[in-house]
């Protein structure tokens, strides 16, 4: 009996406060529920369930990961629920934070002094989102070589499990910049660069100019490569096939695409579908 | 048919007759009257069709298609039917056919209006020079 009460969600970190926030609302609703959460990379995510972790809802920062990593045989039926776009976070003592501007933050972020983060790409959609920015910007700006500059300034400790530890590592001061969601700055109350609409990943008006980049990751079997193009950011939600409590997921689930849901999902600073 | 008054009359109405000079939310009814879409095919639409002057930016979309249902121009629902990824899909309501109704008699005023400063631009200025 004591399983029907708990509700284990594994879901991206970027979307840890609507989670939250939900959960809350249903833990309101329904007295007595032992509701868990995790929260990591969505690759990770994906990868854990494929492993066996076993969860009742899996909230992910990209649809694709669904069909790439886990259908048919873990998840037959997933809901794409909300937008974001990448934009450039930092704090009042960034350096170069005073004159930057969305013409020349990477001339700002290659300056000698300054430091910027990104997540991993094999880990986390912010990762390998952040590279496909890099990629159009070298096309956008028309500056041959900025990719391969931005991403020899940006390695080893500066590549990072999930954004999410990114924003709170620019809050304190650790690192000058991170490519990041825009929801997950505006959880962390940070200042932030808007990018150009057609290389910050937002509008599906510019998803043919978004697919000429491309990223090559871990694949679904070990020592197996992909090769993914630029999209639209979207978030996704699912029950997978092997939830304990499919009942309780299904109440969460038509909470986060309710009406109500829709508000906390813009709140934190996300385009609720 | 409603008279222009009765149908300012009505907030959905209103809210449609002070932003006809965008178009966008003619445009969202205009393509929402050929078959039921979601968001995400909407913006596209919208961009490629020209007729919207504000930018069709995700966010402007979304916040006017929630009003929409709100007003109860549009009905959205989950696509739920098959397997695979499921959107939120809107379709027009009978109140919505009548708002772009509405709006075809807005903007046919409008080009009534411009045709005629068009021609007496025509007759009493340019001939003139």
């Amino acid at each position: 009996m004591s399983n029907q009460q708990t509700l284990k969600i594994l879901h991206a970190g970027a979307l840890r406060k609507p989670v939250v926030e939900c959960a809350k609302l249903l833990n309101e609703a329904r007295l007595g529920l032992d509701i868990q959460l995790e929260s990591c990379g969505s690759r990770a995510c994906a990868r854990q369930v494929r492993e066996g972790k076993v969860v009742d809802i899996l909230a992910l920062a990209d649809p694709m990961l669904f069909d790439e990593l886990l259908g048919p045989e873990y998840v037959d039926k997933y809901y794409i629920f909300a937008n974001d776009q990448i934009v450039l976070a930092y704090n009042e003592f960034s350096k170069g934070s005073g004159e930057i501007n969305p013409k020349n933050w990477f001339d700002i972020l290659l300056r000698e002094e300054v430091t910027f983060g990104r997540s991993n790409q094999h880990l986390d959609p912010c990762g390998y989102r952040t590279l496909m920015v890099w990629q159009l910007a070298e096309q956008y700006y028309e500056r041959p070589g900025l990719f391969g500059q931005l991403d020899q300034r940006c390695r080893g400790d500066l590549i990072y499990p999930k954004s999410y530890d990114l924003a709170s590592d620019v809050l304190v001061g650790k690192l000058d910049y991170a490519f990041e969601y825009l929801c997950v700055v505006n959880q962390f109350g940070l200042r932030y660069l808007t990018m150009p609409e057609k290389i910050n990943l937002s509008n599906p008006a510019h998803a043919d100019y978004y697919k000429q980049s491309t990223v090559s990751l871990q694949g679904r079997h070990s020592g197996e490569m992909i090769t993914i193009p630029g999209a639209p950011i979207e978030f996704a939600i699912a029950i997978p096939k092997n939830a304990e409590n499919p009942p309780l997921a299904k109440d969460f689930l038509d909470l986060i695409l309710s009406k109500k849901g829709q508000q906390i999902l813009e709140d934190c600073g996300l385009i609720p579908y | 048919m409603r008279t222009v008054k009765e149908e300012t009359q009505n907030p959905a109405f209103a809210y449609i007759a002070g932003r006809i000079d965008k178009m966008l939310v003619p445009t969202l009814l205009y393509c929402l009257a050929h078959k039921p879409d979601h968001g995400y095919g909407l913006i596209q639409k919208v961009n490629e069709s020209g007729f919207s002057e504000i930018e069709a930016d995700p966010a402007t979309i979304y916040r006017n298609l929630r009003r929409m249902e709100e007003d109860g121009l549009v009905i959205s629902q989950w696509e739920t039917e098959n397997t695979g990824p499921a959107r939120r899909s809107y379709h027009l309501s009978p109140e919505g056919h009548q708002a772009l109704d509405y709006c075809v008699q807005l903007v046919t005023e409008k080009v009534i209006t411009m045709q005629a400063f068009l021609e007496q631009y025509q007759r009493e200025v340019k001939e003139i020079e």
